[in-house]
Parts: C-alpha cells; sequence; structure tokens
C-alpha cells in the first residue's frame, strides 16, 4: 500500500502550473527536491486538502482527498515551511490546545520530545529562537500517533546541530515500518542522509522519482576537456555543464566505457547539473 | 472546536485584558451616569468585536493555514469563533444586563432595564453577524474595509428611503415585546451570518 498516490494532478496559477504524477510507498521516506518556486509547497498543500487541484486525484493513506478529508489528517504530523503557533501560547499551552484538537494526543510523548529538544514548556513561542519554534512545530508534528509525516522545509533556518538533532528524530519515527514521510528541503545533505527515495521538481515538473541509492549508482561524474566530452558515447552523457576549469559530464554509468574515471556523484551536484546542465 | 476555543481564550486573556479593565470600568461608571444606556452599550460593542480580533491574530500568525492542516473542518474553524462571540457576548450580557438590570427593576425603571436588554441583545448578535463574512471572505484588512462599507451604505440607504429622522425609530426597546423581538431579530440574522460565513471561509484560497 502506498502511504500517498497523486495521479495526473494538475494545479494552474497565474504563471505557474504544477503537473504531478507521485506514490510514496508505506514505511519509506520520500524526499522532495527543487528550488524556491518549483511547485513543493503547492504539491504538499495540495495533499493535504489545503488547496483543490484543477485535475487529477490525491489519496493519502488509502483516502481521496477531498470535502470528507478532515478526520484523515489525524494521522498526519505536518510541520509547514513556517511555525504558525499564536505568540502568546507557551509549549504547554500548544500541548493543551492540541490535546483537544488531536483525539490520539500524547501528552506524556509531548513532553518527551520538549525535554529532549530542550524546549522550556513555560516560556512564550515569542521569545523562541527559529530554531526552537521549528523544533516545536516538529514535536507537535509527531506526538499525536501519525503514520504519515508531511514536512515543508523543517530545517531550513536551522544551525547544522540542530538539523542533525531533527533529522536523527525523523530517522526515529520510521523505525515502526508502518510509517512514512514526505520532507520537501531544498538542503540536499539533509535529504541524503534520510531518504529512501528521492524526487526532483523543476518548475513544476517532476523530473525524476527514484530509490536514492539506485539513483547514486546509476549517476556519476566526470570532469574532462571539451575534446575528452567529444569521444564520450552520447547516450552515456545525460547533462553537461562548463566552467573555467573544463567541462562536467553527468554520466551513466551502465552506458560509460569501462576504462572511463567516473566519480561518485551526491544528490547536490545531481540536481544541480540536472536542472543547470545541458543535454550534450 | 474545543482546541481552539481554548487557544482563544488563551489569546484573548493575552491580548484583551484592557478589554476587561474598561468593561468593568464603563459598568461601574453607569451607575453613577443619569442616561447610561451608551455606558452599558459601549462595552457590549467592544466584546462583540473580539472574535474578529482573535481572528485578525489568526491570519498574521498564520494559525488559519496551519488549522487547515489539521483535523479540523473550515465549518468548524468558522463556527468556533461564532461560538466564542456567544460566550462573549453572552457574559457581558449576564453582567450588565442581569447585575444592572436587577438595580434599574429595583429602582422601578423598567422601560430602561427593556430598553438596555434589547440593545445588549441586538448589539451582541448584530454587530459580530454583520462583520464576521467580511473578514472570513476577505480576511481582516480588506474584511473591515468592506464591512465599513457596507455599514456606511445601509445607514445612507435607510435615511433616503425612510425619509424621516433616525430618532424616531428610538421608541423600540422599552416594552418586553421588543425584547422578544430583539432576540429573534438578532438571532436570525446570526445564524444567517454563521451559514453564510462558512460557505465564504470554504471557498477561500488562504
Amino acid at each position: 500500500m502506498n502511504a500517498f498516490e497523486i495521479k495526473g494532478l494538475k494545479k494552474c496559477y497565474p504563471g505557474f502550473e504544477l503537473n504531478l504524477d507521485l506514490a510514496l510507498p508505506q514505511g519509506c521516506i520520500l524526499g522532495l527536491i527543487g528550488e524556491n518556486g518549483a511547485g513543493k509547497t503547492t504539491a504538499i498543500k495540495l495533499l493535504l486538502g489545503m488547496s483543490r487541484p484543477d485535475a487529477g486525484s490525491v489519496e493519502v493513506l488509502g483516502h481521496p482527498v477531498d470535502d470528507s478529508f478532515a478526520p484523515v489528517r489525524e494521522e498526519i504530523g505536518v510541520v509547514l515551511d513556517e511555525p504558525a503557533f499564536p505568540d502568546c501560547l507557551t509549549a504547554a499551552q500548544v500541548g493543551g490546545v492540541m490535546r483537544d484538537i488531536f483525539r490520539s494526543w500524547d501528552a506524556d510523548e509531548y513532553a518527551r520530545l520538549l525535554e529532549k529538544l530542550a524546549l522550556p514548556a513555560d516560556k512564550k513561542f515569542k521569545d523562541y529562537s527559529r530554531g526552537m519554534k521549528m523544533k516545536l512545530s516538529i514535536a507537535v508534528a509527531l506526538s499525536h500517533g501519525a503514520k504519515l509525516l508531511i514536512l515543508d522545509e523543517p530545517t531550513s533556518g536551522l544551525d547544522p546541530v540542530v538539523r542533525d538533532e531533527v533529522v536523527e528524530l525523523f530517522s526515529e519515527f520510521t523505525r515502526d515500518e508502518g510509517r512514512s514521510v514526505l520532507i520537501s528541503s531544498h538542503i540536499v545533505s539533509d535529504l541524503e542522509k534520510l531518504c529512501d527515495y528521492v524526487a526532483f521538481l523543476h518548475k513544476g515538473e517532476l523530473l525524476l522519482c527514484r530509490e536514492k541509492d539506485a539513483l547514486l549508482a546509476d549517476y556519476g561524474l566526470v570532469l574532462c576537456t571539451k575534446e575528452q566530452l567529444e569521444s564520450l558515447p552520447v547516450t552515456a552523457v545525460s547533462k553537461v555543464s562548463e566552467s573555467l576549469f573544463g567541462v562536467t559530464a553527468l554520466i551513466r554509468r551502465d552506458q560509460a566505457p569501462e576504462e572511463l574515471s567516473v566519480i561518485p556523484v551526491g544528490l547536490e551536484d545531481l540536481f544541480v547539473t540536472m536542472i543547470k546542465g545541458v543535454e550534450k | 472546536m474545543k482546541g481552539l476555543l481554548k487557544k482563544d481564550l488563551y489569546m484573548t486573556w493575552a491580548y484583551s485584558k484592557m478589554f476587561i479593565v474598561l468593561l468593568l470600568f464603563f459598568f461601574v461608571l453607569s451607575f453613577f451616569v443619569k442616561d447610561s444606556l451608551f455606558f452599558l452599550a459601549y462595552p457590549m460593542i467592544i466584546v462583540s468585536m473580539l472574535p474578529v480580533t482573535m481572528q485578525s491574530y489568526d491570519e498574521r500568525f498564520k494559525w488559519n493555514v496551519y488549522c487547515d492542516a489539521l483535523p479540523l473542518t473550515r465549518a468548524q474553524v468558522v463556527s468556533e469563533k461564532y461560538l466564542l462571540s456567544l460566550l462573549y457576548c453572552g457574559a457581558v450580557l449576564l453582567l450588565l444586563g442581569v447585575v444592572r438590570g436587577a438595580v434599574l427593576l429595583i429602582q422601578g425603571q423598567s422601560a430602561a432595564f427593556f430598553d438596555l436588554l434589547s440593545v445588549l441583545i441586538l448589539f451582541g448578535f448584530v454587530g459580530p453577524a454583520l462583520i464576521l463574512p467580511f473578514i472570513f471572505a476577505w480576511g481582516p484588512e480588506k474584511g473591515r474595509l468592506a464591512y465599513l462599507i457596507f455599514i456606511g451604505a445601509v445607514c445612507a440607504a435607510t435615511v433616503l428611503l425612510m425619509n424621516r429622522p433616525l430618532a424616531q425609530t428610538e421608541r423600540f426597546g422599552s416594552r418586553p415585546i421588543d425584547v422578544l423581538l430583539a432576540l429573534i431579530l438578532g438571532a436570525l440574522v446570526f445564524a444567517a451570518s454563521w451559514i453564510l460565513s462558512i460557505r465564504l471561509y470554504q471557498k477561500r484560497a488562504l
């Protein structure tokens, strides 16, 4: 079963169009990578029923996202790109409010997370740092027994230490096999640590969606001169970018000559080369 | 919805303590002023606008967007603000209408008592009922502006159509039947506004 399934989805805004087919197998973590304005937040809003598609269908945890979708959100933990609690509320009061919103609210788990994330329960939200505000959102999302976490840029604006803590929390969440995570970010290094699958979104179009390890195994980088590039088989070269120091070619390993020295590629380089590179 | 109510009560306490002080000030003042209707109606106007203030804060903090990601329907979000309105206005009605009204009755001023009740009920119901649909349709800033334009247009139309001074309508309110009429009229307007706000908010893109 898929945690969610998006089929033939289309959403149009003035100057922007999102077209998407995407699915997340249950128990997996999918990283949605895209530059600002690529359509990540729009996709997340459509998944949560916060916005209606112009065409196509969306199903989450086996339920169609329609007018009767609100109760299904009981099983979805959400972190939006901007923490949105009232400034005057303390973390303890946020817990009290959420207890009456989520039927399955786990006050002990919330208290445990506040302690683990070093969030003072009696301090007002307005007095929290940006990192603390995001951590509070994450604590709420993890405290009601969600089966699916949907996270929109949860690590943006956080320092590396906090990002590491947060990534660890998400990994911990998926130790239970029935739980899945969709995480959007442009901080690709976080996704590289965490994800089973990655999807590249660019200008509203899905460039690819693959298992991360297979993707990284399939591609590699070759640093060479223009002349050397010409000697490579056309089918092996996916994208090319030029710099002062020569040419960087994104290579499909299975079609590259054996004697060619191919450097392993990271997600970030893969994404950037796919977006900025040109066809050979 | 209980969670939303709790959040708004926390927020009212944090941001609107001055309203409560003001309310008590006007209440005490009404005992020392001869024509006290204004001093009793004014707190009701202030309190009836509190749900609008809370909705403005919600939009400022983007809580309204976050609500769309929680297991809540937009109908519940709207209904909570109307319930909050009833709670606040009910509390003021209890304090001003009953306590102050009892004093008026003891003093034998029954007409003033009915006047007071009619005015409090109308302000309590009709104030939020008129402004909330605008707020839910367009947000606090545009909503307030649209509300002011609407009220201005209604007043102008009333003056033009009735072709007589507004003061002539002031006789309404001093009989027990007027209280009942105010209650029925207020409840009808309030209910219609509630349904309209749900429909408008469901259509709004956040």
